[in-house]
């Protein structure tokens, strides 16, 4: 929508019309001699046509007007009286007179039929930009921060979308100017044009004093929010502009209803995959819990009930039996819990600013056990920066990939790590001289509840996956390649992107020990 | 025993951890009083005066970290916390409120006699005035009078804040101590959020008193709650 131009023609068109006059009767009067009496008529039709051309319809009849007075007063005989010998010039008035009521009028319907087939162009137009800029937005907000600056755009003053919850309570404000503070009489209006679906406030019957205009979002009769108009320019909520409006507040309606159903699409998904992970996780639940269990039952059962029968060292090894796979149960339901925590998108990693030695050394020390007989050669550069992770989930990417290589990877082989930091980008390895991963199996292996082809048992398939969900939960990336001269490597890619904080060295000189 | 064995105070809902406490502590010669909610375990440290409580965080009618902090307007006595994996959050915030050390579920006999006997000995060496003038963990020696610390028999030079760090958990051997807790005694109060000061001295100071760095053996990280010096 665009407001027209006023109708009434301004001092200065009509300043023209009597230019357009004098200038006719000016080049009449210097060729009086060559001029016949209707080439001067002629002359004048030509500076009322300019006039209603150039200046509408007032300046055109004003110039009629003093047309007919100059041909009179200076051309038709008497001179320079208003008085006429002839009735046939009074004809030749009136015919002019005629002309240029005429000609203005066409000219006028004309140019109305123009001005509003530019603005239907503009509001067309207008109501494109909106929904092409409504498509593909991530939430309801952000469609109704779009919307409020196109209907600012559009209206003067400041617009905002408020959005309706699904129950149809208005929600807090989605995109305000903070500058505008609406009064009580605005809020008034928001929340009568919200419980009665109609448009209150300026411009309306309903709490006209109001400075806001609150038109309804609706879709049928589902309420999805607000547009509210602050100071608009005026003449926004008159009855001809009122249609452009409705279809502009419709245009919102759909765009949100759209983002909506989007969202609702998402989290459907969302719901599917979840059951999906649902039923994956209880048939790995009932297979892998249930073997240790099976283990754990029969020999504290053959503790319990047959103690005389059993020599100290079948015991002891029923003992130990309890002992190792109630622990292997717990790592896997630890690991089930972290891989749920991962897909629900609850793993927000308290990231802290860490020495990466730390974290590989509490990794380390906690494997302890696992990784007798093994080399591990670490080789972190001097100078390498503090690294942004969350260390509890970084220690559990180390240990399960240790774990891994262990697992996967002949008894007294070596593993080795090393990291180095580039531009903006930290990268760690973890490698070993096992016997490699084919190159279609690289990507399956983090896939959950993917087993090794050569499992040596005891894992269930989730361990590389709640790494890479860690570090992906990071910003970073973790892939397996193929280890010249033999091997898989694991290497994991973190983004640097703020600076590390430096911790100043002491004062030197002063020893305390 | 000849004489009665401490008295524990056990906080815990779940039955079947509360008969496993009471076999695995029963066999060490230790009296329990147990209680099954915050309301319980407030009447009970009232009247029993345990000399340790041992306390699950996650209780029907409340919270264990508000309890420690309710048990800590009056009494010192220590409190181990009991606390799930992944809760470190928890166990950070108890140890804040005045824990002095937790256990993560599922946890072996040993490891929580081992730390029942620490908070248990760091509670009467806190009553005596008198701290030990040298101290001995594993390989390391500090001689706390004449400011000396030696690994194996060899003498190490640490700037002030490495000693004072070092004092600070082996002072503590046994116990957890939080990255605030050790920051704001090492760097004072001010510095209470600067934990990526404390890991960059920590890992100094290693590099100076392990014998193998890339897996310290004395000052071991608790991830994402703090240190803790092994055990002497």
């Amino acid at each position: 929508m665009t407001r027209e131009q006023p109708e009434t023609a301004s001092r200065t068109a009509y300043a023209w019309s009597l230019g357009l006059v004098v200038g006719s009767t000016g080049i009449a009067l210097l060729g009086r001699s060559a001029f016949h009496l209707p080439d001067v008529v002629m002359l004048y039709l030509l500076a009322i046509l300019i006039a209603s051309f150039r200046f509408g319809r007032g300046p055109s009849i004003v110039a009629a007007a003093l047309s007919v007075a100059s041909y009179d007063y200076f051309f038709v005989p008497p001179f320079y009286t208003f008085s006429v010998e002839h009735a046939r010039h009074m004809m030749t008035f009136a015919m002019m007179f005629g002309l240029g009521l005429v000609v203005s009028n066409l000219v006028s319907r004309l140019r109305q039929s123009e001005q509003q087939a530019r603005v239907r162009e503009q509001n067309t137009a207008a109501l494109y930009a909106l929904s092409r800029e409504l498509v593909g937005l991530p939430s309801a907000t952000a469609a109704a921060v779009i919307a409020s600056q196109h209907a600012t755009a559009l209206f003067g003053g400041t617009s905002a979308v408020l959005l309706c919850d699904r129950a149809g309570n208005l929600a807090l404000p989605a995109a305000v100017d903070p500058a505008t503070q609406l009064g009580a009489a605005e809020l008034e209006a928001v929340r009568w044009a919200n419980e009665h679906g109609r448009p209150a406030g300026a411009g309306t019957e309903i709490f006209p004093a109001a400075r806001v205009a609150s038109i309804p979002l609706a879709i049928g009769l589902v309420p999805l929010g607000l547009l509210v108009l602050t100071d608009p320019a005026p003449g926004v909520m008159d009855s001809e502009h009122r249609d452009f409006l409705e279809v502009f507040a419709r245009q919102i309606a759909f765009g949100i209803e759209r983002v909506r159903l989007a969202e609702e699409a998402k989290a459907a998904t969302l719901r599917a995959s979840s059951e999906a992970m649902r039923s994956s996780l209880l048939s790995a639940i009932s297979h892998d819990l249930r073997s240790p269990l099976a283990a754990i039952t029969g020999a504290a059962t053959a503790l319990r009930d047959d103690p005389q029968r059993l020599g100290p060292e079948q015991r002891a090894e029923l003992v130990d039996t309890v002992c190792t796979e109630a622990e292997r149960m717990e790592r896997l339901i630890a690991n089930v819990l972290d891989m749920v925590r991962i897909e629900s998108g609850g793993m927000a990693p308290h990231r802290d600013w860490v020495p990466l030695e730390e974290v590989l050394g509490s990794a380390l020390v906690r494997l302890d056990a696992k990784l007798q007989g093994r080399e591990v050669r670490i080789d972190l550069p001097e100078g390498l920066p503090l690294v942004p992770v969350d260390p509890v989930l970084f220690e559990q990417v180390f240990v399960n990939l240790l774990d891994n290589a262990v697992k996967y990877t002949p008894a007294g082989s070596p593993i080795d790590i090393d990291a180095r930091a580039a531009d903006r980008e930290l990268e760690i390895q973890v490698a070993d001289r096992g016997p490699g991963i084919a190159p279609d199996e690289r990507e399956r292996i983090f896939e959950k509840f993917h087993r090794g082809a050569h499992a040596g048992g005891g894992g269930v398939g989730l361990g590389l996956p709640i790494c890479r969900g860690i570090v992906q939960a990071h910003g970073g990336t973790l892939v397996a390649d193929d280890r010249p001269g033999g091997g898989t490597v694991f290497r994991i890619r973190l983004p640097l992107t703020e600076t590390p904080p430096t911790v100043a060295a002491e004062a030197p000189g002063e020893e305390a020990a | 025993m000849s004489e009665p064995g401490p008295l524990v105070l056990v906080v815990e809902d779940e039955p079947q951890l509360r008969r496993f406490l009471r076999t695995a502590l029963g066999a060490q010669g230790y009296r329990l009083v147990e209680a099954e909610t915050v309301h319980e375990a407030l009447i009970a440290a009232t009247t029993h005066n345990p000399e340790l409580i041992l306390l699950d965080i996650g209780l029907p009618d409340g919270n264990g970290i508000e309890l420690t902090r309710r048990i800590r307007e009056w009494s010192r006595v220590p409190i181990i916390v009991i606390s799930a994996r992944g809760k470190e959050d928890d166990k950070v915030s108890a140890l804040d409120a005045g824990a002095d050390d937790y256990l993560t579920k599922p946890f072996g006999v040993n490891e929580l006699l081992a730390r029942i006997r620490v908070a248990l000995r760091h509670a009467l060496s806190a009553a005596s005035t008198t701290g030990e003038p040298v101290l001995e963990i594993g390989p390391l020696r500090l001689d706390l009078t004449r400011r000396e610390v030696t690994v194996s028999g060899v003498e190490v030079h640490l700037t002030p804040l490495e000693y004072r760090l070092l004092t600070l958990l082996a002072q503590n051997a046994g116990k957890v101590l939080t990255h605030r807790q050790i920051l704001k005694e090492v760097w004072g109060p001010g510095s209470a959020n600067e934990t990526h000061y404390l890991r960059v001295f920590m890992a100094q100071l290693r590099r100076k008193v392990e014998p193998d760095p890339a897996r310290p053996r004395l000052l071991l990280t608790e991830p994402g709650v703090g240190y803790r010096m092994r055990e002497s």
